[in-house]
């Protein structure tokens, strides 16, 4: 009897503090739950990236549908050919890494560097330092999409950040663990981004849209946004991030392709709705770069 | 019952839940995963003392709050306690259901994984909204509450009870590793 008595005195004090845990605010919940909540991530990080590298492929991915027959066949699978375009650039990112950490080995044993500065970290392109990450893990909870990544404050990455996969935008990032970070996508539903809207490829006449897009839409993988009749946006256009809150580095990327154009319900005659689609699923990306600024990315840092 | 099988399971089922989102999620309403771990603390409540079933179920729920977090643009953030005490919640209501039916059933783990989760999940619902009153934390996080929010988590219901037909029955299978009390031992308040 003592003994049921301490036990539930025990869980009585345990859900007394739980309640009281769960009502705190941001600032003390990150005090508080910061150590426990990290080493939980650094600590089944690795066994997440082996199951997921598992798991990955047990679904097709979505079809390329490249056609490289005569030119009007070509003009037809142009978007295919996007898509082709995305997963090359992917590759290119892992051909990056490769050439970096090659590199960063050079450096360690004092041998001539070909090149980059990153020491294994990742690389810089212009005066932005690249911080090369893996996806561990993707999450569609409480109203926001998101993506973890391998990579932490220990690797430069920091708050604010920009996430790209090749030229195209991923997300921002929203939460920094020594060794992961959590990237919100551009496609949950509480990010809204300021683009401009141009054709892929410049034409006899220029023309550009300015919009701010937002994931209000059932459609997951799907941003709309709601321009004047009289702006000339046409399907095939690409949505550039032109919004002064996110960092400079990410200026430019490219947030998704239009894919359609359609009247605004609520008033058909003078508005339309635009709507973008990212050129990869973001949910199932492998590998992103974080933008980071080149002070930040540590050097002599070595895997 | 011993704690560390119940943490080794806990943390195996958390890394499958958390990696294997390619594999197990439903691509609807916005994508739908099932609760692994509620599961696990269905299993362990259908078999071990109150006590120890509402203990092991404020864990697991803490496991799950600590490894997840809610992104209020632009920043994250922890919060400990929903599940802890909804997962508590749902395990201390099926202690008092649990007498009624068979316990080494795999189809009673799903059933139970159903019935238990609609309560789990109203009790989080419930924390978190709390979070929005002004004389409280005046801190909300995520869309509890919202229409698409409840499609989802009753989507996830139903997806963890048909999945909690197989794991259920690996749960029965591995009954001898959680060392839980026989009738006899429970009688005589071990």
């Amino acid at each position: 009897m003592p003994r049921m008595l301490n036990q539930r005195r025990l869980l009585a004090t345990a859900i007394g503090l739980l309640i009281v845990t769960s009502q705190l605010g941001a600032g003390v919940s990150e005090w508080v739950l910061y150590v426990p909540h990290n080493v939980l991530e650094i600590s089944t990080l690795p066994f997440k990236r082996m199951v997921r590298w598992a798991t990955g492929g047990t679904r097709a991915p979505a079809s390329d549908g490249v056609n490289f027959g005569q030119y009007e066949q070509l003009a037809d699978n142009y978007g295919a050919a996007l898509r082709r375009q995305a997963y090359l650039e992917q590759q290119l990112i892992i051909a990056h890494e490769t050439i970096d950490e090659l590199a960063a080995v050079r450096q360690h044993i004092n041998m001539t560097s070909a090149g980059n500065v990153g020491g294994g970290v990742g690389g810089n392109v212009g005066g932005v330092g690249l911080v090369y990450a893996t996806v561990a893990s993707w999450s569609h909870a409480n109203g926001a999409l998101s993506i973890t990544i391998d990579r932490g404050s220990r690797r430069g990455v920091a708050v604010g950040q920009a996430v790209t996969s090749g030229m195209n935008l991923v997300g921002r990032v929203v939460g920094v663990t020594p060794m992961t970070a959590t990237v919100e996508l551009v496609t949950s539903p509480s990010m809204k981004l300021l683009a401009r809207v141009i054709p892929p490829q410049p034409g006899p006449v220029p023309r550009e849209t300015y919009a701010e897009f937002d994931n209000s839409s059932d459609d997951d993988d799907r941003m709309t946004a709601v321009v004047g009749k009289d702006q000339s946006v046409v399907v095939g256009d690409w949505a550039h991030l032109f919004d002064e809150t996110w960092p400079a580095e990410a200026g430019g990327c490219v947030i998704g392709q239009v894919v359609a154009v359609e009247d605004f319900s609520d008033d058909p005659l003078l508005r339309k709705r635009v709507v973008i689609e990212p050129m990869q699923t973001l949910s199932r990306l492998h590998r992103v770069v974080v933008l980071t600024p080149l002070s930040q990315v540590p050097t002599g840092m070595l895997e | 019952m011993r704690w560390l099988v119940l943490i080794l399971f806990a943390f195996a089922f958390l890394i499958i839940e958390q990696g294997a989102t390619a594999l197990l999620s439903i691509p609807i309403a916005g994508g739908v995963m099932p609760m692994l771990l509620w599961i696990v603390v269905v299993f362990v409540t259908l078999s071990a003392p109150v006590g120890t079933a509402v203990g092991s179920a404020l864990l697991v729920g803490a496991l799950f709050d600590l490894a997840n977090s809610y992104i209020v643009t632009p920043h994250e953030i922890i919060v400990l306690g929903p599940y802890a005490l909804g997962y508590a919640f749902g395990s201390y209501l099926l202690v008092q259901l649990r007498g009624m039916v068979f316990k080494d059933s795999p189809i009673t783990i799903a059933a139970m994984t159903v019935i238990g989760g609609l309560f789990v999940h109203l009790l989080v619902i419930a924390l978190l909204s709390l979070r929005r009153l002004s004389f409280l934390a005046d801190d909300p996080v995520g869309l509890a509450g919202s229409h698409d929010d409840l499609v989802q988590r009753f989507l996830a219901i139903l997806y963890s009870g048909l999945l909690a037909l197989p794991i259920g029955w690996l749960l029965i299978k591995s009954s001898r590793l959680w060392g839980f009390p026989t009738h006899g031992q429970a009688l005589r308040g071990r």
